[in-house]
């Protein structure tokens, strides 16, 4: 029980507070978000953040991974004494806390809370250790890193028994500062960190669906994610569900930063960047994301033109940076080529697989039996729901979810070229990942489609 | 009601029903993990009834004669007597192989071959890829696991042995074993180490 306390201070306690500091310390704009987002996306930057602190503390003389349970402190001292410089600057309006939801979905939203905790209860019990590439290639990362002590970087020589040497280290690190704090590799710290990020990505959902103090669509969105197998992966300790919640929180984060005056949006684009950039470290589809969340924008092009754009945008770059600064320090140092493209570059017949259209129907026809088997069923129909929305939604409000769709469309149609290309055989390929890829972009396309439907609630809208 | 309206109650119904599915799904009681030794068995059963329907050769006798436990039992997380029972030589779980002969199986049909014909390959892959980091758990962990004397006292273990050393730093026994002849030599994170697969 102290373990897991401990581990819950750790992984919960100090990244939130880290990333409300952070959030305290860039302004006004990002002091306006709903309360509820803000802790909600402070343990997300929090954990990041402690993350990308702890691969840097690595490399200094005297940190090995026996202490990178000091990262997180770190992170909260530095991040308060820039906080403190912001004491003086004008307080921002503060959103109503309120949130007030119909009677039957609260009580909806109560029952599948509970039911989808017994469910990560029973089935941590159950794989205390993990399973599958969780336990083989995320925990096993952790455990070689904090085992091999100063000698950490050989964790990444070839040869010496981990896979996919080239796989980023958002979640490996967050488990290895929590070895370090309990001075061992216990299960219970792989297992509250899946804790911690489950929770917030169902809190975010919810959270950045509130508004104008009421909550019934960000009831219906919380229950719509609940209803599908997510429930089961944040157990699984995968990473897919970190991935899914920097991913959803770029979303928010971008949306919040367009939805103010011009200008008034530069640091909340700026966090949505670091949060795509923070993304492309959880995962290797985190790159693909990146790339896409920056095509989307494009998508703003011909009502802002190129110039405005560039003036707007050029923040979520500036967002992406220090991220990416160490994701490629990771990636030119310790990790390696990504194994599809080093597989592809042995494999010259990747152009023959691309025009296969055999494979094109077998991974179509994966994809609808994954929805079927991991309570994706439920996919159509939000997306029917989305486009009765589009059809109500007009202006402003509707070039949002076009972005955003567009954004989760394009990492889609990435992830089928990537089966279509890939050279591993097809039907191992779609058996382990297509349900995860699918349950990534879930949230995000949840957020898009009941977005335009919670904004209604908001004073001024006419609804 | 509007349409919208109606269709989001519809689907957060359905998402309710399908989490309460899914919750009345789980057993009442938390079965043993398939990482804890009876089910290991069962699927170890399984598997061999698997084998024997394709008509499948597995290398049985070549997993059965290495003691994998050595590596499996750490890798499983079974930090138990057990572990050090499977360190010396005892037998503790045939039913880890279970797993090993699945990889194995797996890493041969990949390639497209008969499981016979690349024995001693899949093997080395496998034994790379999946122990390495526990055996140096193995050397790190509160009950320091010296394995030297099967290696160094020039005990192999016979044909098809694993055999695992603890050594200090610096140490030549990497070049010590490759002169007497083995097939595969896997370096610990430090260097300290010496694996092999016969």
């Amino acid at each position: 029980m102290i373990e897991l306390l401990l581990c819950l201070a750790w992984a919960g306690l100090l990244p939130a507070w880290t990333g409300v500091l952070l959030l305290r310390a860039l302004g006004p704009s990002c002091r306006s978000l709903h309360p509820l987002t803000r802790v909600v996306a402070g343990a997300a930057f929090g954990l990041g953040l402690s993350s990308l602190l702890a691969f840097v503390l690595l490399h200094l003389p005297g940190f090995g991974p026996g202490r990178l349970w000091l990262a997180a402190p770190i992170a909260v001292a530095a991040l308060y004494l820039l906080a403190r410089r912001q004491r003086g600057q004008a307080p921002a309006a503060q959103p109503s806390a309120d949130c007030r939801i119909h009677p039957g979905l609260r009580l909806g939203c109560g029952l599948a809370l509970l039911a989808a905790a017994w469910v990560f209860v029973w089935k941590s019990q159950l794989y205390p250790h993990s399973e599958g590439d969780a336990l083989l290639i995320w925990n096993l990362r952790a455990r070689f890193i904090f085992l091999s002590g100063e000698a950490w970087a050989q964790a990444f020589a070839a040869g010496n028994g981990c896979a996919h040497l080239d796989y980023p280290l958002f979640l490996p690190l967050g488990v290895v500062q929590l070895f370090s704090l309990l001075g061992a590799a216990l299960p219970a710290a792989p297992i509250v960190l899946a804790a911690v990020t489950s929770t917030a990505l169902a809190g975010l959902l919810f959270a950045a669906l509130i508004r104008g103090g009421k909550g019934d669509w960000a009831a219906v969105g919380l229950l719509l994610l609940l209803g599908t197998a997510f429930v089961e992966y944040g157990p699984t300790q995968y990473a897919d569900v970190s991935l899914s919640l920097f991913m959803l929180l770029s979303l928010v984060l971008i949306q919040a930063a367009d939805e103010r005056a011009p200008g008034a949006g530069t640091r909340l684009a700026a966090l949505a960047g670091a949060a795509a950039a923070l993304a492309a470290w959880t995962k290797n589809e985190g790159i693909l994301f990146l790339l896409c969340f920056l095509l989307a924008r494009l998508r703003h092009a011909p009502a802002l033109g190129v110039p405005a754009l560039w003036r707007r945008d050029r923040w979520i770059l500036l967002g992406c940076l220090p991220v990416l600064l160490v994701l490629v320090w990771f990636k030119l140092s310790v990790g390696s080529a990504g194994d599809v493209l080093l597989r592809m570059q042995e494999d010259s017949s990747w152009n023959e697989r691309l025009l296969d259209p055999r494979r094109s129907v077998e991974i179509l026809s994966a994809a609808g039996r994954s929805s079927l088997l991991h309570g994706y069923v439920l996919v159509p129909g939000i997306l029917l729901l989305g486009g009765l929305v589009w059809r109500r939604t007009a202006g402003a409000g509707r070039r949002e979810m076009e972005a955003m769709l567009l954004c989760l469309g394009l990492c889609a149609l990435g992830y089928f070229l990537v089966y279509q290309i890939s050279s591993d055989r097809l039907d191992w390929h779609l058996r382990s990942s297509m349900d995860r890829l699918q349950m990534q972009l879930l949230p995000g396309l949840i957020f898009a489609c009941l977005l335009p439907l919670a904004r209604r609630a908001e004073p001024g809208s006419g609804q | 009601m509007q349409p919208i309206t109606l269709l989001a109650a519809a689907l957060s119904t359905s998402a309710l029903i399908a989490l309460g599915v899914r919750v009345a799904g789980l057993p009442g009681s938390v079965q043993p993990s398939p990482h804890e030794p009876g089910a290991l068995l069962d699927r170890f059963a399984e598997v061999r009834r698997e084998l024997d329907r394709r008509g499948a050769r597995p290398p049985l006798g070549l997993v059965t004669a290495i003691p994998i436990e050595v590596a499996m039992a750490p890798l499983l997380e079974t930090y138990t007597d057990a572990t050090l029972a499977a360190v010396r030589g005892q037998p503790v779980d045939a039913g880890l192989e279970a797993w090993l002969i699945e990889e194995l199986v797996d890493l041969v049909q990949a390639r497209g071959e008969k499981p016979q014909s690349v024995q001693r390959d899949a093997c080395a892959v496998v034994v790379r890829q999946r122990f390495i980091p526990y055996l140096r758990e193995l050397q790190m962990g509160p009950r320091r696991y010296a394995l030297a004397p099967y290696l160094v006292d020039g005990e192999p273990g016979g044909p098809g042995s694993l055999c695992i050393a603890d050594l200090p730093p610096g140490s030549d026994l990497a070049a010590q074993a490759a002169a007497r002849g083995m097939d595969l030599l896997v370096g610990f994170p430090n260097g300290t180490g010496v694996l092999r697969v016969r």
